[in-house]
């Protein structure tokens, strides 16, 4: 299993970029609400990357998969 | 890389920095008072700035006076705890601007070492490491935190 990171940047005029790494699918959803809390901050803008997509296709196969045996 | 996610500190009011601007209102025929409106919200890092920059504070209940090179001028908050900075009748708009950008930059630099403490703090609290700290050139900061995996 791939180590789960996260990488944020705060520039210094106090913005910040949050990037989740290895973290696959919906689950990176979850870590917008932890941010929020952990940097007393709001999201304005979020996007997912096309990582995402193919994260997300391969738990839908290995999800096929397990469901026919 | 899944997910991307632009977050702005609650001690930064939802606006561009664009929005802020200057107005300049006649307090009589002779005399324009300059007001300058700011994203700026936490008066701890708004004080802290001020005195990074050489400034000579007061607070009050309701406002904070303030001196730069023998410019005085008062900061007082909004509705929404967004802080506008109002300068004595006479000064001009773009000495008021020059002021009050110079407090921006400040302040920009105050946030950042907060969100950095804020993630030291809490990120054990949420199941994360800190990994490593990198200081760019661009003077952003980069962490990253590893996610303990049960």
């Amino acid at each position: 299993m791939s180590q789960k990171r996260i990488q944020i940047n705060i520039d210094a005029e106090g913005n910040i970029k949050a990037e989740t790494l290895g973290i696959h699918g919906a689950k990176c959803l979850d870590y917008v609400s932890i941010l929020e809390d952990m940097l007393d901050a709001q999201s304005v803008e979020s996007k997912f990357t096309a990582d995402y997509a193919v994260s997300e296709a391969v738990l839908i196969a290995d999800q096929g998969v397990g469901n026919e045996s | 890389m899944s997910l991307e996610i632009i977050l702005v500190p609650m001690a930064i009011a939802l606006i561009t920095k664009a929005n802020s601007k200057a107005s300049e209102k006649a307090t009589n025929a002779n005399s324009h008072q300059v007001a300058v409106e700011t994203r700026m919200k936490n008066s701890t890092l708004l004080n802290n700035a001020m005195k990074n920059i050489g400034c000579t504070t007061t607070f009050t209940k309701t406002e904070i006076a303030a001196s730069l090179n023998s410019l005085d001028f008062t900061f007082t908050q909004n509705a929404d705890g967004i802080w506008k900075a109002n300068f004595v009748a006479g000064t001009t708009v773009q000495a008021a601007e020059q002021i009050i950008s110079q407090i921006d930059a400040a302040y920009g630099i105050e946030v950042q070492a907060e969100v950095l403490r804020k993630i030291k703090e809490r990120a054990p609290q949420t199941g994360m490491t800190l990994e490593s700290e990198t200081i760019n050139e661009d003077s952003s900061v980069t962490v990253v935190l590893a996610v303990n995996q049960a």
